[in-house]
């Protein structure tokens, strides 16, 4: 009797309880690990969020922004400090700059790997080199590919010959990508076998490199490591450097076949004819495919000489592959040297055939049913080249018939040559395998048949010859085709008549426009005639004082309430100058005038004289200035005496002291240069002497008050930890400019010690950066700042808008009160007081 | 100008979303086409800078959905990654103004954007 063995229920009890308990220790730590990888990935995510608005500002930072931009950027840079303490903020930010890396180029690309370096992030990276983990590793060196660290080339060098393959592969990639030598080191330093995955990989990195002067790899032909040969193959042949020959010749004869075939490959690329002899040598050493690869070669490089060995191929028992590629080296080489023998009937056979058909086709004939088909099966030549007999040639692709006699001009005659055979015997065309016919098939066939034809292929159907043994005499359609012969002769009398009036109509008004055009042309010259005035004046320099003239520059005084007469004459703004006199003054001029001669230096003083005397008609002046609108710039025509050149030079003089700064000092020097006249140069001294007083003068108080200008970095670094300060005394090294200097100066007698020496090290920086952007700065300037006078002479109007334009300066001008000579230190530009003269001219005229 | 800037990739979208708003637009970000189809509903963009790629709506459907559900001529811009030409094809047989393929810089996008406005 068989009993069942006793098993304890305890142990089952307790099993259970075991496995069920590893079931829930199972699931829970399933449960909770999918929860830490979600609340992981959940965290980066809201980090990545938190942190892209950073990236994206440090990305798009403009140095040259405002003052807030730079402040938030200081602010953000400090913050993200503090952020990458924390490794997994450093994990993130790595990460979105990965990310981003992906998707962004150009000068965003740049900047991302300048910000990764910059926040030393590829530290990370470097630490992970020296893990023992290969995939950390391999990350590691991934990382610093990506973000183009060029420091990691050296360390990632070691990799090369790594015996972790995944390292080793991401350490070649590497070190191809970093440096342009890259390629080079790889190629000499490396054992390993290289993958045909791995080469692709490699030769797509250096085909993508920015300006990468490839090397001669034939210098690697000659490497112990096949791979490397193989490799420097398929780079000789990708940059075709074809100076290598004899090296690809030997090559043939390799072991390795993956080298002879990329050598034959190399032969057939640079045509190397002097390779054919070795590539005929080998040929019975090599397996089937490397035959293929150098009958292929011949065929591309080969001449007729070689057609004995390729036909000595297709007779020798080689493979049917071997003998195809043969007939095909052949036929490149020399076309048609070898024709289709597969399947193609003798010429015996095609009597027979053709004779039994024959018969069959009379019997039709005598039954009279043309339209009975015959169909030959035999090859599917025979059925192509059937002829349908009395029906017209139907084009199946379009649909369109041909007829016979749809148009004289098109018929041709088609003359059928029997070579073998002549038979009278009905064709008969079977009609589906007529269908079967293509328009470029038949478009060699002129086949428009006349009744002559019909009658013809009525009784000469189907002789199973083939298309091709049809022959068109072309011959004799030349001469039909070219039937008319036209006399030209006529052309010339009957269309030059007609042409030539036709065209005469139509261009007139062509001319009138241009007339027109012209016209403009002409006001425009008179306009700017006033460009040239002051030159007419400056050439007559002995012509006596005219006292009349000073009544032409009173008209132009006005000239600022006619816009067109102030744009014609910019000059005479000038003429506004001694506005701010008292009547007191004016009187005693005009007194002066009365009883002495007019002394023309003292012009402005006799212009406000005479401004003063004759406002009682300045009405009848103006209108008699609007009559002759014309005559403004009549006079600025006409040369006026030199006494008036030297006024307008004094006025100019005057005006630009009162209103002018030291940028107008390169002028009056260019002027003292040009003017002879002993007044005029002591005035032009005074003026630069005055000038360059203030000029000193001003620039201590600018050099002052630019030191107690407010420093962005003064706030945090008083705010900050030592790392703190540390960081932004470099990033005042790197951004700072001369509101810095007070900052540093203060720091420089810091309590701390590393304070102390960073913020002297930075304050020399600083300073030698600001002395070359000074130096900078100035060359510009000088260039930058061209006076009134300048601009003026080049009579450009644009000048004039530009700034009247602001409306913020026009406010402010008209608001302005004018205080002397003394005010020119409120930095304000000549042209804005120029535009504020005319305001305040009408003001004072208007009480 | 308004902007819709429609991309399931956050980061790229924040990254050109900062710089369209430096340039001056205003930007209006859609995660994937669900949201893009509710924002057209009720907004009207002066500019759409689709991903073709989307959760939902992909940039092929947004486009068809744009010209022929709500009829607006409203210029649009793709953005595509390489290798997705068909894509591109679809998208401007069905009236994509401009595309943009992945790797570029966000001022070339600002260069196209600008363009695509004038011509409106």
């Amino acid at each position: 009797m068989i009993t069942s063995p006793k098993i304890p229920t305890d142990l089952l009890w307790g099993l259970s309880s075991f496995f069920m308990g590893l079931a829930v220790v199972y699931l829970i730590s399933v449960f909770y690990f999918r929860n830490k990888i979600t609340r992981e990935a959940q965290k980066i995510r809201e980090k990545k969020k938190e942190l892209s608005p950073i990236v994206s500002e440090f990305l798009f930072y403009d140095e040259n922004g405002d003052k807030i931009e730079k402040i938030n950027y200081i602010g953000l840079k400090i913050e993200v400090r503090e952020l990458i303490k924390h490794p997994f903020d450093r994990k993130v930010l790595t990460e979105i700059l990965m990310d981003l890396r992906k998707d962004v180029s150009g000068s965003t690309r740049k900047e991302l790997f300048h910000i990764y370096q910059d926040l030393g992030l590829h530290e990370d990276a470097f630490k992970n080199l020296k893990s023992w983990r290969w995939e950390i590793v391999s990350k590691g060196i991934f990382e610093l590919t990506q973000m183009h660290v060029e420091e990691a080339y050296k360390p990632i060098t070691s990799f090369i010959n790594d015996r972790r393959p995944t390292v080793r592969k991401q350490a070649e990639i590497a070190v191809v990508s970093l440096k342009r030598e890259g390629i080079t080191f790889f190629l000499d330093h490396t054992k390993y076998k290289i993958s045909e995955w791995q080469q692709l990989k490699l030769l797509d990195v250096v085909r993508n490199k920015e300006d990468y002067i490839a090397p001669p790899f034939r210098l690697w032909l000659t490497s112990k490591n096949n791979h490397v040969v193989l490799l420097a193959l398929r780079l000789i042949k990708h940059y075709h450097q074809n100076d290598a020959n004899s090296s690809l010749i030997t090559l043939v004869n390799h072991k390795s076949n993956y080298i002879k075939r990329e050598a034959i490959h190399c032969i057939k690329e640079f045509n190397l004819t002097e390779a054919l002899p070795v590539l005929k040598s080998v040929f019975d050493k090599n397996s089937t495919d490397i035959r293929m690869h150098i009958l292929d070669t011949i065929a591309e490089i080969g001449s007729e000489a070689d057609l004995p060995f390729l036909e000595n191929i297709e007779d020798q028992n080689y493979s049917f592959m071997v003998k195809n590629k043969a007939v095909r080296a052949i036929n490149t080489i020399k076309p048609e040297a070898i024709l289709p023998t597969k399947d193609i009937e003798s010429g015996a056979d095609i009597l027979e055939a053709e004779k039994t058909l024959e018969q069959n086709t009379l019997e039709v004939v005598e039954t009279d049913v043309p339209e009975v088909s015959h169909k030959e099966k035999d090859t599917p030549e025979s059925n192509m080249n059937a002829l349908e007999p009395n029906q017209e040639l139907t084009d199946t692709a379009s649909g369109v018939s041909h007829k016979s006699d749809a148009n004289p001009l098109e018929k041709q005659t088609l003359e059928l040559r029997v070579e073998a055979i002549e038979l009278d015997g009905v064709d008969i065309l079977d009609t589906n395998n007529a269908l079967e016919l293509t328009d470029e098939e038949i478009a060699f066939l002129p086949l428009i048949i006349d009744t002559e034809t019909e009658t013809l292929s009525v009784s000469t159907k189907a002789n199973g010859k083939s298309l091709v043994d049809i022959k068109v005499v072309f011959e004799e359609l030349k001469p039909e085709r070219i039937p008319v012969d036209f006399d030209y002769s006529f052309l010339p009398f009957v269309v030059e008549p007609q042409r030539e009036p036709i065209r005469n109509i139509a261009t007139i008004p062509v001319v009138f426009e241009e007339v027109f055009a012209m016209e403009e042309e002409r006001t425009r010259d008179i306009a700017s005639l006033h460009v040239e005035y002051e030159q007419v004046v400056a050439f007559q320099e002995q012509k006596p004082v005219d006292i009349l003239s000073l009544h032409v520059e009173y008209e132009e005084v006005f000239a600022p309430e006619d816009a067109k007469t102030s744009e014609a004459s910019p000059v005479d703004l000038l003429d506004f100058s001694d506005l701010s006199l008292s009547e007191e003054k004016s009187s005693e001029h005009v007194e002066g005038q009365k009883d002495s001669v007019l002394d023309y230096i003292d012009w402005p003083v006799d212009f406000e004289l005479l401004f003063q005397e004759q406002t009682w008609d300045h009405k009848v002046e103006f209108e008699e200035q609007e009559v002759n609108e014309n005559r403004v710039s009549l006079d600025a025509i006409i040369p006026k005496p030199k006494f008036h050149e030297e006024l307008e030079t004094m006025a100019l003089l005057e005006n630009i002291e009162e209103l002018g700064d030291e940028r107008e000092i390169p002028f009056l020097k260019s002027l003292m240069e040009t003017e002879s006249s002993p007044t005029v140069l002591e005035r032009i001294g005074s003026i630069l002497d005055h000038f360059v007083s203030v000029y000193k003068k001003q620039e201590v108080s600018n050099t002052s008050e630019s030191e107690k200008e407010y420093s962005v970095f003064e706030e945090l670094i008083y705010k900050g930890d030592l790392e703190t300060r540390l960081f932004l005394l470099n990033e005042i090294a790197q951004l700072g400019d001369a509101k810095e200097l007070p900052l540093l100066h203060t720091l420089v007698s810091d309590e701390n010690k590393l304070i102390r020496e960073t913020a002297l090290k930075v304050l020399h920086a600083l300073q030698n950066r600001l002395e070359e952007d000074a130096l900078a700065f100035g060359i510009q300037d000088d260039h930058a700042s061209i006076s009134i006078e300048e601009i003026i002479k080049k009579d450009d109007p644009d000048f004039f808008k530009l700034n009247f334009e602001p409306t913020e300066t026009i406010e402010k001008t008209k608001e302005r009160k004018y205080k002397g000579p003394s005010n020119t230190g409120d930095r304000n530009t000549l042209f804005d007081h120029l535009c504020s003269m005319s305001t305040k001219f009408y003001n004072k005229r208007n009480g | 100008m308004n902007v819709l800037l429609a991309d399931d990739d956050d980061l790229l979208a924040s990254l050109l979303g900062f710089r369209l708003k430096k340039g001056g637009y205003c930007v209006h970000h859609s995660s994937n086409g669900k949201e893009v189809k509710e924002y057209l509903k009720t907004n009207r963009p002066d500019i759409i800078v689709s991903d073709i790629m989307m959760p939902y709506f992909s940039g092929i459907e947004l486009i068809n959905y744009v010209r022929k559900d709500l009829s607006l001529d409203t210029p649009i811009i793709i953005i595509s990654s390489a290798g997705n030409e068909e894509n591109v094809l679809s998208a401007f047989e069905l009236g994509a103004n401009d595309f943009i393929s992945k790797p570029f810089s966000p001022t070339e996008l600002m260069v196209r954007l600008a363009r695509e406005l004038k011509k409106t």
